[in-house]
């Protein structure tokens, strides 16, 4: 690392997130390309047959524009709709719709923080395009004999997300996604999942000589699928241009492709080859007025975003940053934080768990929190029992895992609230006579029929064994005692 | 398109109007062309663009546009003469702007879904040169040409984005005559038809038939030709020419035009021949 240190980082994001609407974002067929068969949700218009022509739906246009006010944007009065050509069997039109000169949103900025250090992002714009079809080979592309097509997922509305190269290494370009995915899902525009592809990012890297203004020769990074990726990905290609810079070598403008299995970028096209693609107005599509009630409207409507919700949770709830950051980087996990605190549990004990073993049980499943089996009202159970002395905080571990392994969580609670119970008579008769000698008048009442003053004793008992006594047993002896 | 103005009112009547599969047509509410159609053209302004009188205009077409010209004039209408004066740049903004467009509208024809595919080809970028090459005439393939140069990176703006400011000032050109008149008169076409093939090898030659008419196609403008004569037995055509959304004017224009004009005598030999 001694050598990265004498060259700046310059990491610029291109983020790609479909939008979670219903139809495609030009024709009415259904988005849901995943799990329909091939080529099921296609029309004329999504595969570009001759003479059809695109009509914009309305709520994809909304939820761009919901995004780039999320992100602070600017958005224009005027926007419209490009051409970007060029022949790929995946792309039926032999152009795609996309947006190059008046996009719907320009000049934000994205707020975020490294290990609790605030950071912000410049975004340069958002905009709005159709997705591709999908080809799927037979066999590797290199020696594939032939090629299928599949539009299901041609014309899916498609938000870019444009940054400013105002990031600075690979941590605050993942928190960046991080923040950024966090706000989408907030939203409700997109799912955040990238495994999928419904959330894809490219990169831009380059070096500098630590207090050059002018940027280095960048190089555009492809196809990484994770966080992970992302980071790996930038890592390695700082590393990679700093060892051709040191040789005194030259950077050349290129495309390359992550490859996580090798744990590498390879070169895909120079800039010599890179593709002209002719942009312009397109003519099938009037321009856009945006107005400004609509756009009151929309901003109206955001929910409360992240950086709000970590407020919050710092200010009224006790949290440390770096725990309120990590907690509204994922809606389902605040979601999931508030309503443990909702029903009871301490704020401090529900965030360590949430972020210690349970995220670390995710991760190794590759599982989002609310795929857990283990809900809210089971944790905050667990956080009681361990409060009230029930259990131990190391048996807690032990039943949190056991809770978490099974599809029904409620047996292993129910055990650790049982394991450690007070049953036998030997023990439970001490607390009986303790209860008896402490709460007189309650036995006189008793004795005199008042069926409440049992009930009350019994809690007494409860009181005295930290909730361990046998409930059952408890009244049976109490009852045996004072009659 | 049809065989008379009323015919052709008929047909515009029902294809006019907005079409929620087309953004690009109008919201506006469609007049009954069909009931403005006999109003005259008494008191009506009608212009004449000198400009539309060209250099290789044919004599024969020349006299034809006067006499149809002195004939509304008789029916009612003043005539004066108006002017245009970017007419002569609206062909070349023209043979920038429908390029480029046709050159992006055919690129699906690729050979990958429907259409001619081309064999033979051992990879991808083969299939699309080959079946391109092949599928597409002559004609095609020089307009495809002609749009992917000007669209392309560092001559855009030199070419596409100028003729769209052209186009604005042929758009003005047009807003400003219509002030002073309510629709325009002038010749379809410098020439009578030229036999087929006979321009093929002069392109130039051949678009400038089109200087006449590519202005009304940039301008935000609409037009009607009308038969209104013969030269060597060829139909020679009147254009009427009025304001965007005014086919109603246009329509009635031309009617009046046909009902003054005794239209059987306007009968190509050849037609008459094939009756
Ligand atoms: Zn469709």
């Amino acid at each position: 690392m001694a050598v990265a240190t004498r060259y700046e980082v310059v990491v610029g994001l291109e983020v790609h997130a479909q939008v979670l609407t219903q139809s495609k974002m030009f024709c009415g067929c259904s988005t849901d390309y995943l799990v329909a068969p091939p080529n099921a949700n296609t029309c004329p218009v999504c595969l570009g047959l001759p003479g059809s022509l695109p009509v914009i739906n309305r709520r994809a246009v909304e939820a761009t524009i919901r995004t780039a006010l999320a992100l602070n944007c600017e958005i224009p009065e005027f926007s419209k709709f490009d051409r970007k050509n060029y022949f790929y069997p995946d792309l039926p039109k032999g152009y795609q719709i996309s947006q190059h000169d008046l996009p719907f949103s320009r000049n934000g900025r994205l707020e975020f923080d490294v290990k609790g250090e605030a950071r912000r992002c410049g975004i340069t714009r958002v905009h709005l395009e159709e997705d591709t079809g999908k080809l799927q080979h037979e066999g590797a592309i290199e020696q594939a004999q032939s090629s299928l097509v599949n539009f299901n997922r041609a014309g899916v509305p498609l938000m870019e997300i444009v940054s400013e190269p105002d990031l600075r290494s690979a941590d605050e370009a993942r928190e960046y996604v991080m923040r950024l995915r966090a706000i989408l899902q907030y939203i409700g525009v997109n799912n955040g999942d990238m495994e999928s592809g419904q959330l894809r990012c490219d990169a831009n890297v380059s070096l500098r000589p630590m207090g050059q203004a002018e940027f280095g020769t960048k190089v555009e990074v492809k196809n990484m699928n994770s966080f992970r990726a992302i980071h790996r990905a930038i890592e390695y290609e700082i590393e990679r241009q700093t060892e051709v810079l040191e040789a005194g070598g030259r950077l050349v403008q290129e495309t390359r492709g992550w490859n996580d299995a090798r744990a590498l970028t390879v070169s895909q096209r120079t800039k010599e080859f890179a593709e002209d693609y002719r942009y312009f107005p397109e003519p099938d599509l009037p321009p856009l007025e945006v107005s400004r009630e609509w756009v009151a409207e929309i901003r109206s409507q955001l929910p409360e975003l992240p950086a709000a919700r970590r407020e919050r949770l710092i200010a009224d709830l006790g949290l440390t940053p770096y725990d309120a950051s990590v907690l509204t980087s994922s809606k389902p996990m605040a979601e999931y934080f508030e309503e443990m605190v909702r029903l009871g549990a301490p704020p401090k004990a529900a965030a360590n768990w949430i972020l210690g073993d349970f995220s670390r049980f995710l991760n190794a499943d590759h599982k989002e929190i609310q795929e857990a089996s283990v809900k809210p009202a089971h944790l905050q159970q667990l956080i009681a029992l361990i409060d009230s002395g029930v259990i131990s905080g190391k048996m807690a571990k032990q039943t949190f895992e056991m809770m978490y392994r099974s599809p029904d969580p409620e047996p292993a609670l129910t055990a650790a609230k049982g394991s450690s119970q007070i049953s036998g008579d030997a023990e439970l008769a001490g607390i009986v006579d303790q209860v008896i000698a402490e709460n007189e008048k309650s036995v006189v009442d008793f004795k005199a029929g008042k069926a409440q003053a049992l009930k009350f004793l019994i809690g007494q008992g409860m009181k005295l064994s930290k909730g361990r006594a046998n409930p059952q047993r408890l009244e049976a002896l109490l009852r045996e005692k004072i009659s | 398109m049809t065989r008379d103005v009323a015919d052709a009112a008929v047909l515009l009547q029902s294809i006019a109007g907005h079409d929620p599969r087309d953004s690009t047509s109008s919201q506006k509410p469609v007049p009954d062309y069909l009931s403005s159609l006999q109003r005259g053209v008494k008191g009506m302004r009608l212009g004449v663009p000198k400009e539309y009188f060209v250099a290789g205009m044919e004599p024969a077409v020349e006299q034809a546009i006067n006499d149809a010209i002195r004939l509304l004039e008789q029916q009612g209408a003043s005539i004066q003469e108006v002017s245009l004066p970017h007419s002569d740049v609206a062909l070349p903004a023209y043979y920038i702007i429908a390029p480029a467009e046709a050159s992006s509208n055919l690129a699906r024809y690729d050979g990958v879904r429907y259409g001619y595919q081309a064999e033979g080809a051992k990879n991808l970028i083969e299939e699309y040169v080959m079946t391109r090459q092949q599928g597409f005439g002559a004609e095609v393939k020089r307009r495809i040409m002609l749009g992917t140069y000007a669209l392309s990176s560092g001559y855009y703006d030199a070419y596409y984005l100028q003729a769209q400011k052209v186009r604005t000032l042929i758009i003005d050109d047009f807003k400003r005559a219509f002030e002073k008149v309510d629709a325009l008169l002038g010749a379809t076409s410098p020439t009578v038809a030229f036999p087929l093939g006979a321009k093929t090898q002069d392109p130039v030659a051949m678009y400038l038939n089109d200087i006449i008419t590519i202005p009304a196609n940039l301008g935000n403008v609409c037009g009607i030709s009308v038969p209104c004569g013969l030269a060597d037995g060829l139909p020679i055509g009147l254009q009427v020419i009025a304001p965007g959304f005014r086919e109603d004017t246009a329509l009635q224009v031309a009617y009046a035009f046909e009902a003054a004009a005794d239209f059987r005598k306007l009968q190509s030999p050849l037609m008459r021949a094939a009756a």
